[in-house]
């Protein structure tokens, strides 16, 4: 159970949240009992969907986005994708859930007895939302058989030179 | 390329970095040109060894830990599900495994742009980063030298 510092915390970290999202002006959905909100964003191709929570007992900004759903006969080689994907980025985390093949992208910061910044709440959507857009098109090709594993590592190794 | 608010910055939350060191009391190896502190933890079964900088142009403090553990070409598929599976139960963190030559690696940020850092904060990165580690290395190791299956290890 979160304390009451953690709980008044995760408020202020809350409110900054939707503070960020109101000055991009953009449209979301507020959760107010869980501290989360949920919205999507348009990407290069395909929309993103997009939750961030305030985890009140860790302290944690938590932004989280399904890309893709591996079929159950693919999930050796989702799990291989994530950890390619993983390898070439520097913040953030593919993550698949054996128990359905869903891929997530998330990224996690903490804000445990600490003053942060907007630009924090920015850096989070952002740094996000430019990760999913890289890979949302390239993972649900590796599920549907358009892309091998081989392409997905050579496209990850060089995506982000430009 | 970090200009110069953000190197002072960086500065900044490196002194936390080795303030939060020193009040914990370990001992550890400053590269302070590089922004990086190294150091070994003794884990319930497997050392650990960190690497915590702070990165001036990503603005986050990273928090990396190479695995005493190599997967093999052989078992390459088994080392990446073991890793996803771990990296999945995990709340924040990812050991992620490099495919290119097996080697596992823990990996953990949080971001500092234009922040006041506790050292609460950094503690929070190093307690979770040692107690995460030390939950999964010895199982993550023993599947790499086939001493523990998948299963046995989606199981533990």
């Amino acid at each position: 159970m979160p304390t009451e510092k953690e709980m008044k915390q995760a408020e202020v970290a809350y409110k900054n949240l939707c503070k960020m999202l109101d000055n991009r002006g953009w449209s979301y959905s507020k959760h107010n009992d869980d501290h989360a909100i949920t919205c999507s964003a348009t990407g290069d191709d395909l929309p993103i969907d997009i939750t961030i929570d305030i985890h009140e007992e860790n302290s944690l900004i938590i932004f989280k986005s399904l890309v893709a759903r591996m079929p159950e006969e693919k999930l050796a080689e989702g799990a291989l994708a994530v950890n390619v994907l993983n390898s070439s980025i520097i913040n953030g985390v593919f993550e698949i859930d054996f128990g359905n093949g869903n891929i997530y992208f998330r990224l996690v910061t903490s804000f445990r007895d600490s003053l942060i910044s907007q630009e924090v709440y920015d850096y989070v959507l952002a740094c996000s939302c430019v990760t999913v857009d890289k890979f949302n098109d390239k993972l649900p090709k590796l599920a549907n058989g358009e892309m091998t594993l081989g392409e997905l590592y050579n496209y990850a190794q060089t995506c982000w030179d430009n | 390329m970090a200009d110069e608010k953000m190197i002072k910055e960086a500065k900044k939350v490196y002194k936390t970095l080795c303030d939060t060191l020193d009040l914990i009391g370990w001992t550890y190896d400053r590269h302070d040109d590089d922004f990086i502190v190294t150091l070994g933890v003794n884990g319930d079964d497997l050392p650990m060894n960190f690497v915590l900088g702070i990165d001036p142009d990503s603005q986050l403090i990273r928090c990396l830990s190479r695995l005493p553990v190599q997967f093999t070409a052989e078992n390459m598929v088994a080392g990446a599900i073991v890793c996803a599976h771990a990296t999945w139960r995990l709340i924040d963190g990812s050991f992620d495994l490099n495919i290119s030559n097996g080697n596992v690696t823990f990996r953990m940020n949080a971001s500092y742009a234009d922040s006041l850092i506790s050292t609460e904060l950094i503690r929070y990165l190093i307690a979770t980063a040692c107690n995460t580690i030390d939950g999964y290395n010895d199982g993550i190791a023993l599947v790499a030298n086939g001493s523990m299956t998948i299963e046995e290890f989606m199981k533990k």
